[in-house]
């Protein structure tokens, strides 16, 4: 618990760009230097607990098996992805935590100024009451596993501040920018515990189609 | 332009990474610079490559698969260097505008990239964003700028398969997940900390200067 709470205090210092007083802390990994080309739910686990998450679970079976945990009861799902590419071997994480918006429907003007102001997770609605916060990384070629510990932690602090954020809706709009403005019900959103075999294969399905468009570039 | 497809294809291919890592350095990048990024783009093919200072702070422009990319080093404040790097292309309609639904759809399947909407409809910004912290391969980054590189192409192919309207219309593509909600009480804040600061800048500024860059015209 405290390892994480340096992890992402720091990751959360650098992507605010703020000064760093003192000595920041480095993540408690072992091997961060070490260069990973694609990950495993076995590795992605291991460094989610290194870092201190809680719950880590591995869910699912097979080829549709994900990653999970808890924190601050918001599950967090990562899933490899792009496992098709060179054989054994997911080249892609995908990271996403689903919210439930219960009565009050959050519109697509509110999500679209969410992605606004956030660079590292994209929001969007799946269905009329359900939204989901995401970030793909693509380790293809090589990144250390501190840099994909980092991807970790700074997803889970955005997912936070991203949560905070959609709970004041944006409704109305000046024209010159959005502001925050309520009117009526704020939404109460709430975490969502999702399937793990049906995440895997919504991943798989979304992660192809770009694929599938570079081969044509190609032929071109 | 030719080896920037040639690169793309091959990184997602299933190329022999050895064939592919040869033409890069094995000494992982810890920071960007006007100076990386450029050599590596120059490296992938990118044309008229070239590095400016604005307002927003380091960008290199590059052209490529008949589009003008930029790429926005921030992240910088407090570090030794720059943690971050925000790919972005504004993309439009001959005289069309996009729907809040189809960017919606856009963004809930697919992962490796983002699209956000100008107030007026005329303009989708797409973007992708990475971090170097701990360090990420060369031919990582050069992954990730061909991953790039063709959203604009993806994007055309996503809005083929919607409903362009100009009246948004909030009926979105709808993904069944089954799933457990979790209990609405205040959750413990076990597990993962995340600092109360903000986690990234507020991005709107430099999406303002991606809806300054030339636009890509959609064939449409």
């Amino acid at each position: 618990m405290h390892k994480i709470r340096a992890t992402i205090t720091f990751a959360a210092a650098l992507a605010a760009g703020q000064a760093v007083a003192a000595e920041p802390p480095e993540p408690p990994l072992t091997n961060p230097t070490a260069l990973w080309d694609s990950v495993t739910p076995e590795s992605v686990a291991e460094t989610v607990r290194e870092l201190g998450g809680q719950q880590v679970e591995i869910r699912g079976t097979g080829n549709e098996r994900i990653v999970t945990f808890v924190d601050g009861n918001i599950p967090y799902n990562l899933a490899p992805a792009i496992c098709d590419v060179r054989p054994g071997k997911c080249v892609g994480l995908i990271m996403v935590v689903i919210m439930d918006t219960g009565t009050v429907k959050l519109s697509l003007d509110a999500l679209n100024a969410q992605n606004k102001t956030n660079v590292f997770v994209s929001v969007a609605k799946f269905e009329e009451n359900k939204i989901g916060i995401g970030h793909g990384l693509l380790l293809d070629s090589g990144v250390t596993k501190k840099n994909l510990a980092m991807n970790i932690a700074t997803f889970a602090s955005t997912v936070r501040d991203t949560i905070k954020a959609l709970s004041t809706p944006v409704v109305a709009s000046n024209g010159a920018e959005f502001r925050p403005t309520s009117f009526g019900p704020r939404p109460t959103l709430r975490p969502v515990f999702v399937n793990p075999a049906e995440l895997a294969r919504y991943v798989q399905s979304v992660a192809k189609p770009l694929a599938d468009s570079r081969r044509r570039a190609f032929r071109r | 332009m030719l080896r920037l497809m040639l690169v793309t294809c091959a990184a997602l291919a299933g190329v022999a990474a050895s064939a592919w890592a040869q033409d890069f350095s094995d000494k992982p990048i810890k920071y960007f610079t006007p100076e990386n990024v450029t050599a590596l783009v120059t490296k992938l093919g990118g044309q008229n490559v070239n590095a400016a200072k604005t307002d927003n702070g380091m960008v290199v422009r590059f052209d490529a698969n008949g589009a003008t990319y930029t790429s926005l080093i921030t992240a910088c404040k407090g570090q030794p260097g720059c943690l971050g790097l925000l790919l972005g292309i504004p993309v439009s309609l001959e005289g069309g505008t996009f729907s809040q639904d189809a960017v919606n759809s856009f963004n809930a399947t697919i992962p490796f990239g983002k699209a956000v909407r100008t107030n007026d409809g005329k303009t989708v910004i797409l973007y992708r964003y990475v971090i170097a912290d701990g360090g990420i391969l060369e031919a990582n980054l050069g992954t990730n700028i061909a991953v790039f590189s063709v959203l604009p192409t993806v994007f055309a192919k996503h809005l083929s398969q919607q409903v362009i309207a100009s009246v948004d219309q909030a009926q979105p593509k709808v993904v069944q997940m089954s799933a457990v909600t979790a209990p609405s009480a205040a959750p413990p804040t076990v597990g993962l900390k995340t600092s109360t600061a903000s986690v990234h800048d507020d991005v709107e500024q430099h999406l303002k200067l991606f809806a300054g860059e030339r636009p890509y015209k959609l064939p449409y």
